[in-house]
């Protein structure tokens, strides 16, 4: 059983830069050689994303990821994060997580993810944090490693930053306005 | 989210999110002036009376000015004459509010997606513009349609007591359109799962 290990960055709510480069104890190996796979879109012509995560099966870690959903827009040749979801894989087995996409149904989608690890007894892994989203416990840790985020894409430092940015400032959404009046259209 | 994953059957009670067919929706729009109806009682018995508010005879004292006797009470409120269209419509009123709250009710307008030119099509599917907020069809009963949040009434509950109520929405479904009605009146983007992580009100 792995022992336990925790964040040791000043990691409050409104702080998220720890992230980029945080530290733990151990488990990071098993997690770069074994990081969190994300399916994209689903084949099917639906409004689902399946996110399928693995995680090694023998250990007790559980595995905090965040999915970052991100459109690269031709015309701005800039990149716009549109979601971003918080999850936990425990080594129960494959998780699969189905994201349902409000909005962002655009051709050009690219997905990544922010991912750290937290390691637990195995109690605590049946039942597992009520809220993983954001971990505010911190615990000095004796040993310290630094673990960068986890990508299956490359993401750019810039790409994660405007992505930890998204969570604690939500930006201004464009309106788009409809090219007609509704009210010349009769209701039902 | 297809239609079985945003609908359900209607709930026994009313609730967010609820769809109920021929709801009056109002709109105070031009012309202009504001017209108050007053029930009058006259020798051939109660009539409605028309009284402009705004125009010029109304602030004239003189005899002959269209002001009702005893002035205008809009302190205590007028009945008017307002624009007002019976169509389905989406109960916006929190479930809570319901519960405590017996003289009103938030719906909004909801309209039908069939016969929108194609464009505007694809902006309200894909929720790009924050006062629409799409709605996939519900089989035979309700086309593809939209929310339109600056279409919001404030109704009593009287005036739902006979309507027909077509569906009630899942949470997932509930959280959705939360979530639009969010970005709407904030032009923030926010998604459905920040909101599951906000602290509730008791």
């Amino acid at each position: 059983m792995a022992s336990p290990a925790t964040f040791t960055e000043n990691n409050s709510p409104a702080e998220y830069a720890p992230w980029m480069g945080m530290t733990i104890t151990r488990g990071e190996d098993v997690f770069r050689k074994k990081p969190v796979k994300l399916i994209g879109l689903s084949p099917q012509a639906t409004s689902a994303d399946v996110i399928t995560a693995n995680a090694p099966a023998s250990l007790t870690v559980t595995y905090q990821f965040i999915v970052i959903q991100i459109i690269d827009t031709e015309v701005t040749s800039g990149l716009d994060v549109s979601f971003l979801r918080p999850c936990v894989i425990s080594p129960l087995g494959e998780t699969t997580e189905t994201h349902v996409r409000y909005g962002y149904d655009h051709p050009l989608l690219r997905f990544g993810n922010l991912g750290y690890t937290e390691v637990q007894p195995w109690h605590q892994l049946v039942a597992l944090p009520e809220s993983p989203w954001i971990s505010t416990e911190v615990i000095q840790e004796e040993e310290r490693e630094t673990i960068r985020a986890d990508t299956d894409r490359a993401l750019s430092f810039k790409d994660l930053v405007s992505a930890l940015d998204r969570i604690s400032r939500p930006t201004e959404m464009e309106d788009i306005p409809l090219p007609f009046d509704p009210d010349d259209y009769p209701v039902v | 989210m297809n239609a079985e994953e945003f609908y359900r059957d209607a709930d026994s009670l009313l609730c967010q999110g609820d769809i109920i067919r021929e709801i009056p929706h109002i709109h105070l729009r031009p012309p202009l002036p504001l017209t108050v109806i007053r029930k009058e009682q006259t020798k051939w018995g109660q009539r409605l009376t028309p009284y402009e508010y705004g125009s010029s005879a109304t602030h004239a004292e003189a005899p002959g000015s269209t002001s009702p006797q005893g002035g205008f009470k809009f302190a205590q409120g007028e009945q008017v004459l307002t624009f007002c269209q019976v169509a389905f419509g989406m109960v916006l009123s929190h479930g809570c509010e319901i519960d405590k709250d017996s003289k009103h009710r938030m719906v909004a307008l909801i309209r039908p997606l069939s016969g929108v030119p194609p464009e505007g099509l694809e902006i309200i599917r894909s929720h790009n513009n924050l006062s629409a907020c799409y709605l996939p069809a519900y089989g035979e009963i309700m086309g593809e349609s939209y929310v339109d949040f600056r279409r919001i009434t404030t109704l009593h509950p009287d005036f739902l007591k006979n309507s027909e109520r077509i569906a009630s929405l899942t949470d997932e479904a509930v959280k959705y359109v939360q979530t639009q009605f969010f970005r709407f009146v904030t032009r923030l983007d926010v998604s459905p799962e920040a909101l599951d992580r906000l602290p509730k009100l008791p």
